[in-house]
């Protein structure tokens, strides 16, 4: 088995949940989400990021505005629906449960 | 100088570098391919290029106004890869999935299987794993042979070196594909190569990183690097031993615990005289456990009840000692929980059977009683007795003493044991005769049966003259059971008499107090005076007269006829009959122990 492969499995259920987190705070640009991931030390391509968030919002989790900039084209300005954020919080008790269940199966060893 | 090109991202217009174009150009190419067909594929293109721009945007400025290549490079470098793209579009993954999964389940081609050495898992030369690959099975097994071949003979590592020097290694693709059986075509080549090439390519690029780390030390405080990589290859190369040390000690275990568990067996079933396990009678003869048990026990539920004991207190660790080895081996699963406190149980039960039976054997022990008859010579008998004892029934090499142990079963018959606690030994009197006393004793659960026991035991001796012979065993009715019966004999000798210790006595005498703190062994064939201080050897004229007279001093009474009193205890009246026709003066024989519910001693009558 590649282990490579087993790896980004794991990261690509996190990142939703990720990135729900950070929009739960505030709405955020695109590279901000991705400023935010990095500190955490959760490093990702931006390749990443906008295919999701184009995912995420067409499910409904997400909606953006456009944002005038001076540098540039407009950009999107991301921000959580009501749909979203329960979505955020179910992910965060799912989330601790497999947490649990993990150091719990570890720890036996 | 350089051609431009003219190019929109996302509504801006930039001006790029010919060769930087081609780059870009590529780049989203390949994003489109990606995502093109994808639901939502538009909006994602239409994202990353705005993101694009805006890099592009911050880039240029009066000074630059062209974009170059390593701008390209640079958004690439930060857009990343489409192979990084980690989408959580969970159906087109499931697609991909699908497809590895597909070429992961088809079946190996199989050819023509040839006999190599496999240089890619060798502990040694590759023997074993190459036998492995020809026949299927996992090289553990051989190896394990080899092993067990090696222990029983020797003759393994010849062969093994034999193996190693006819046998070739695999060392091209196809001879490795033919080692393992594989059809040796494009494909299949195509397969091992690429699984070859990706497990290099994961080698270097892991040392890419380990290298990047090393440079980069100040990243995040990491120094993992070198340092650590050495340390991890010592700590691998110890685990390596150990692993080795502890499969070694698997074997151990089996073979060890296999041994015991059958001599445990065959012992507890009477199957076999094993030494050392059943083994309860030296020097001459062994007797199994079973044989013990009929001797021993009194019920059949005692004989049972510790043989379950047994079973289970000492079975159970032999049987955890094998399947330890064979775990440590094999690495067979644990059992359940359940399954492990039975186990304990089980041997619990046991050391309490054991504990519970073991109390009451001991209960039938634990009273003491025993029986006394007493015999005097009459003081003008002799100066000089002669203790001798019979030894017709050892064997004829046996040396007196030496080879006398307490508990010795010299003889065992279908409802009889002859047993040799037999124990002389010799002290004062105060009277002026010469006194022998035989003290019976046995035990039982209470004083009476302690007593019949004690009554029981067939004990006798022969008096010829002032010489007395001795049997150096007693005979124990089975009935009777094995109680500690054992037989003590004191003679008494008045100061001035002396007592000749024939090389035979040596079969009875035990721990003779003696002035000169001689060890029994010494006193034998010598002659011993008592005086107030205790039993003193005398220095024997050795000259021809010295013997002579000594020989007729054997022999002082005229008479010829023996005087074989056997001492036979019936129960309460213990009357003897002496055929004799010496002058005896009837002593009343002193009671020397007293106790509750005893016989009283007999006299000889004439």
């Amino acid at each position: 088995m590649n282990i490579e492969n087993t790896k980004a499995q794991m990261r690509k259920g996190i990142l939703e949940l990720c990135i729900l987190s950070i929009l739960e705070k505030n709405e955020a640009y695109p590279s901000d989400i991705l400023n935010e991931l990095k500190a955490s030390k959760l490093i990702v391509v931006e390749g990443t990021l906008y295919p999701l968030l184009t995912r995420l919002k067409n499910d409904g989790l997400l909606t953006y505005r456009w944002e005038e900039s001076n540098s540039g084209p407009p950009r999107k300005y991301f921000q959580l629906t009501e749909l979203g954020k329960s979505f955020s919080r179910e992910l965060e008790t799912s989330w601790k449960d497999l947490q649990n269940a993990v150091q719990k199966i570890r720890a036996k060893k | 100088m350089n051609k431009t090109v003219t190019i929109n991202i996302s509504g801006i217009i930039f001006n790029i570098d010919e060769g930087a174009f081609d780059k870009l150009q590529g780049y989203l190419h390949s994003i489109k391919q990606k995502f093109g067909n994808t639901q939502g594929g538009e909006e994602i293109l239409i994202d990353i290029e705005a993101r694009i721009a805006e890099i592009f945007h911050e880039k240029v400025t009066d000074r630059k106004q062209v974009i170059a290549l390593f701008d390209v490079e640079e958004v690439i470098a930060i857009m990343g890869q489409p192979e990084q793209f980690e989408d959580g579009d969970a159906e087109a993954n499931a697609f991909n999935n699908a497809k590895e999964e597909q070429s992961y389940y088809e079946p190996e081609r199989k050819g023509p299987k040839r006999f190599f050495r496999d240089p890619d898992s060798k502990i040694l030369g590759g023997v074993s794993s190459g036998i492995a690959h020809y026949f299927g099975v996992d090289p553990v097994i051989i190896r394990l042979l080899f092993v067990a071949v090696v222990f029983f003979g020797g003759s393994g590592v010849i062969i093994y070196l034999i193996l190693w020097a006819i046998t070739p290694e695999a060392k091209t693709t196809s001879e490795k594909l033919q080692m393992k059986g594989q059809k040796v075509d494009i494909d299949s080549i195509r397969q091992s190569v690429g699984k070859e090439a990706d497990h290099l390519k994961k080698k270097f690029s892991h040392l890419g990183e380990k290298a990047d780390q090393f440079g980069r030390k100040m990243d995040a405080g990491k120094v993992q690097g070198f340092l650590g990589t050495f340390l991890n290859f010592i700590f691998s190369i110890v685990k390596l031993i150990l692993t080795f040390i502890g499969k070694f000690f698997g074997i151990i275990l089996i073979i060890f615990g296999g041994l015991f568990l059958l001599s445990l067996v065959a012992s507890l079933f009477g199957l076999a005289n094993v030494n050392g396990l059943s083994h309860i009678a030296w020097n001459y003869n062994s007797f199994s456990i079973k044989e013990v048990y009929d001797f021993l026990f009194l019920t059949n539920y005692q004989r049972i009840a510790i043989t379950i004991g047994i079973g289970l207190a000492t079975g159970i660790p032999i049987l955890s000692m094998l399947y330890a080895g064979l775990k440590i081996l094999f690495n067979i699963q644990s059992p359940s929980k359940g399954i492990g406190a039975g186990v304990t149980l089980a041997w619990f039960a046991g050391i309490v059977l054991l504990l519970v039976t073991g109390l009451q054997i001991g209960n039938e022990f634990s009273k003491e009683d025993k029986v006394v008859s007493e015999f005097s010579l009459p003081p003008s008998v002799a100066d000089t007795i002669y203790i001798t004892a019979d030894d017709s029934h050892y064997p004829v090499d046996a040396v007196p003493y030496e080879d006398n142990e307490d508990f010795f079963i010299l003889k065992s018959y279908e409802d009889e044991l002859y047993m040799t606690s037999v124990e002389l030994d010799v002290r004062e009197n105060n009277s002026d005769s010469i006194s022998i006393s035989v003290i019976q004793e046995a035990r039982g659960k209470t004083y009476e049966e302690a007593i019949e026991r004690a009554e029981n035991i067939e004990y006798s001796y022969s008096i010829t003259d002032n010489s007395i012979k001795f049997n150096p065993y007693f005979i124990l009715r089975r009935a009777d059971l094995y109680r500690k019966q054992s037989v003590k004999i004191r003679v008494s000798i008045p100061v001035g008499k002396t007592v000749y210790l024939d090389k035979t006595s040596g079969w009875l005498i035990y721990d003779i107090t003696n002035t000169t703190s001689t060890r029994d062994k010494y006193m034998l064939g010598k002659y011993w005076t008592m005086t107030e201080r205790g039993l003193e050897c005398q220095h024997m004229d050795m000259s021809k007269e010295g013997i002579r007279s000594r020989k007729k001093e054997r022999r002082v009474q005229p008479s010829s006829k023996p005087v074989t009193p056997t001492l036979k205890n019936t129960p309460k009246t213990t009357k003897q009959q002496a055929d004799t026709t010496t002058t005896a003066v009837i002593t009343p024989a002193e009671e020397h122990e007293m106790q509750p519910l005893f016989p009283t001693p007999f006299t000889i009558i004439t």
